[in-house]
């Protein structure tokens, strides 16, 4: 506390430092030597159900790079989508360590794991989850409301980010004025216009017809190639196909490593 | 901790720069131009992270720059809350008439009996309490209370009449006075010509009458000394009596008939208006002397003895030297109680305030009930609104909506929405009131605190009935919500 008084005085090196500090402060603890975007150490996710505990996850270690196009795939209850929910900073384990970007996730309280959803998560939903009553251009501006970005550069960031899905023409409607190819395209705009560390997609084509699906899937290699992380959930074999390596998960184990 | 509040204390100081470069930015928006705020601090530790591409950084940067300066934080998200409570109301209006009606009654009726009670209050000021300052009145009875009509009834029977040599008395002995005057009155038909005015306020006056009424001279004179000791027939005239009588002929010198006697017209007063409904200009104003004269008394049980306070003595002092005087003229032994009536202008005040209590008695406990039940009506629909909307919250929740962002939205749409309803039941009561002024003589003034009190107390329900739904949503869990349909 005693430090900032001498900051305002306009020292140079002090106010160098101080943002120094606030950077190292945001990123949580010291920045890592690996690339790795996700980490995570034996994760164990428990439910109670009446007397009876359930073991959705059972352990469950695997690291992520930069840059990777990684598909998760397994039957239903298989633990699939409990990983997912841990991944996208929706639920903590119940055991088990996670760390998103250096940051440990896995001790977070509930506002600082909206923060990482908000900041460092992108998510594309089966079911789009746009707004029904907002249009276009408001449901991608929405993580930007949640950071406090102003107005005027908010806009302007939805609409940079709509235009990367070539659907700056349709920014003013709303999801009922737009096809489903159309509305999963919004959701891609939504999870990419706050920059996050990894671009999370829970079954994207799952409420799509074929030919919509191989263009929303042809969105995703752009993303890839452009130097997203990418994380598909899927059962799909063909669309998992699109990844470079695929999570096997069964009874909450991971099975498999498939690398290509 | 030490870290945190640095952060914080260093934010404004980083803010305001990144915000001026921000303007820039806004129009040239490649990757390389929103990477300067980060450049131009060195930033050194998020180039170590700027690895994927410059934007992302930039991006970064944004972000936490913003997430330190909170109050342009928490502006823009109260900006959101209010759009997305505006939409949402007006999304579902019929219901948000419906379930702010509670409200809506409330604040009409708080509004209407503010209205109803300070426009008492100017009227008792302006027009009912005119005798100024330390000018009280003798009389053989009056209301002095409220609900103690049977008391003055008694009174009325029982105490004897005022007389002329009351007058008389009191002008002599009461040396705190500044002025004695006194009237009296009864309802009598005038003629001029063959125009008849029935039920005019006959009354006979002292001269010094203008300085005991808020009568004043319009045309011509009032009645002076010589007229009242020579009981001179001649006759001052309230304007409904002088217009309803001449029109537009001059009544000064005319010759106007009341019973068999006839009086020339000296003078007209200045309108009075009316007080609750009663012209207050319909009277004939004759000298004191000259009405015993005509109506064959020298008291009545209408005789009015006025009294004016020196002005360098306390009213209370003359008011005890007139009882001492009147209780010795009615020969009353020590121990009984008066058998005549001080009236005062803070009696009356006091008279009518306590009728205007009774109605803020009655009234405001209904406010508060309609305002509970109209609180509770509206925690109601927010409950179902925040079930209905669990997947909008998932969603919210998803993209980084905190639970005090979740709050935040709900409460400021059950605030919002009960505001309206506030607002709504002002503007009702207003038309109401306008309305009724046109039909009834009910004195009307809209206090400026009414609107005030009617949208701060509306919204106050609004966040108070609001907190428990808008909690609830701000608990819910973000899996849950999600798959909520």
């Amino acid at each position: 506390m005693g430090d900032h008084s001498e900051s305002n005085k306009g020292n140079d090196m002090m106010i160098e430092e101080a943002v120094f500090d606030k950077g190292l402060a945001y990123l949580g603890t010291v920045p890592s030597e690996t690339n790795s975007v996700i980490r995570t150490d034996d994760l164990w996710k428990t439910y109670q159900m009446g007397a009876e505990e359930v073991h959705a996850l059972r352990g469950v270690s695997f690291d992520v790079q930069r840059g990777e196009y990684l598909a998760i795939m397994g039957p239903s209850g298989s633990g699939k989508s409990t990983l997912m929910n841990l991944i996208g900073c929706l639920d903590t384990p119940t055991s088990g360590q996670y760390f998103l970007n250096t940051k440990l996730v896995s001790e977070m309280d509930d506002d600082e794991l909206a923060h990482i959803r908000n900041k460092e998560i992108g998510f594309v939903f089966q079911t789009f989850n746009l707004l029904p009553r907002a249009t276009a251009l408001h449901n991608v501006e929405l993580p930007l409301i949640y950071n406090g970005t102003p107005r005027s550069q908010r806009i302007e960031m939805a609409k940079l980010a709509l235009q990367r899905v070539d659907l700056a023409d349709r920014m003013n409607h709303k999801p009922n004025e737009l096809s489903g190819g159309q509305r999963q395209r919004v959701a891609i705009a939504r999870a990419l216009v706050n920059n996050p560390s990894i671009i999370l997609a829970d079954e994207p084509t799952g409420n799509l017809d074929s030919q919509t699906s191989g263009e929303i899937m042809r969105f995703f290699d752009e993303l890839h190639h452009q130097g997203n992380t990418i994380i598909l959930v899927t059962h799909e074999h063909d669309i998992a196909e699109h990844a470079h390596r695929v999570l096997h998960i069964l009874d909450g184990r991971i099975n498999r490593d498939e690398r290509r | 901790m030490l870290t945190e509040s640095f952060i914080f204390s260093t934010g404004g100081l980083i803010e305001t720069n990144v915000d001026n470069s921000l303007s820039f930015n806004s129009t040239e928006t490649s990757s390389e131009q929103r990477a300067s705020p980060c450049s131009l601090f060195r930033f050194s530790p998020f180039h170590r992270f700027a690895d994927t591409s410059l934007g992302r950084v930039a991006g970064a940067c944004y972000n936490r720059t913003f997430a330190s300066g909170r109050r342009l934080d928490s502006m823009n998200k109260f900006i959101e809350a209010t759009f997305i409570a505006l939409s949402s109301i007006l999304a579902h209006k019929l219901r948000s008439v419906l379930t702010l009606l509670g409200v809506i009654i409330g604040v009409a009726v708080v509004t209407a009996v503010a209205t109803v009670i300070e426009g008492a209050n100017v009227y008792i000021k302006e027009k009912i309490a005119t005798l100024g300052s330390g000018v009280f009145t003798l009389q053989k009875a009056s209301i002095t209370g409220f609900g103690d009509f049977q008391k003055f009834l008694d009174a009325f029977r029982r105490n004897p009449d005022l007389t002329v040599d009351d007058l008389v008395a009191l002008r002599e002995l009461v040396t705190l006075a500044d002025q004695i005057g006194a009237q009296d009155g009864g309802s009598k038909a005038v003629k001029y010509g063959n125009v008849t005015l029935d039920g005019v306020g006959v009354q006979g006056v002292t001269p010094n009458g203008l300085l005991l009424s808020s009568t004043e001279v319009a045309q011509g004179r009032y009645v002076n000394d010589f007229d009242d000791e020579s009981h001179k027939d001649v006759a001052f005239l309230g304007s409904e009596v002088a217009e309803g009588l001449f029109a537009q002929l001059d009544p000064i010198g005319k010759q106007i008939k009341i019973g068999a006697d006839t009086y020339t017209v000296i003078g007209v007063a200045k309108k009075l208006g009316s007080v609750l409904g009663q012209s207050q200009d319909n009277f004939v104003q004759l000298p004191l002397m000259t009405f015993f004269k005509a109506f064959g008394k020298r008291s009545s049980p209408t005789f009015r003895i006025i009294i004016r306070s020196r002005s360098d003595v306390a009213p209370e002092k003359v008011q005890d030297q007139v009882r001492v005087v009147m209780r010795s003229r009615h020969k009353l032994d020590y121990n009984k109680p008066d058998d005549f009536s001080i009236a005062t202008d803070e009696a009356t005040e006091q008279l009518l305030g306590s009728i205007v209590n009774v109605v803020a008695a009655v009234a405001f406990p209904v406010v508060g009930i309609s305002l509970v039940i109209g609180g509770i009506v509206i925690m109601n629909i927010m409950l179902a609104s925040v079930t209905e909307r669990t997947r909008e919250i998932g969603i919210r929740k998803s993209l980084g909506a905190t639970r005090r962002d979740i709050l935040m939205q709900f409460l400021v749409e059950s605030a919002m929405m009960s505001g309206i309803g506030g607002l709504i039941g002002l503007l009702l009561a207003i038309t109401a009131m306008a309305i009724l002024r046109h039909y009834v003589p009910v004195p009307v003034a809209i206090p400026l605190w009414a609107p005030v009190i009617a949208i701060s107390v509306s919204t106050l329900v609004g966040v108070f009935f609001g907190l428990y739904p808008a909690n609830r949503a701000a608990r819910l869990d973000p899996i849950t919500a999600l798959r909520a349909d």
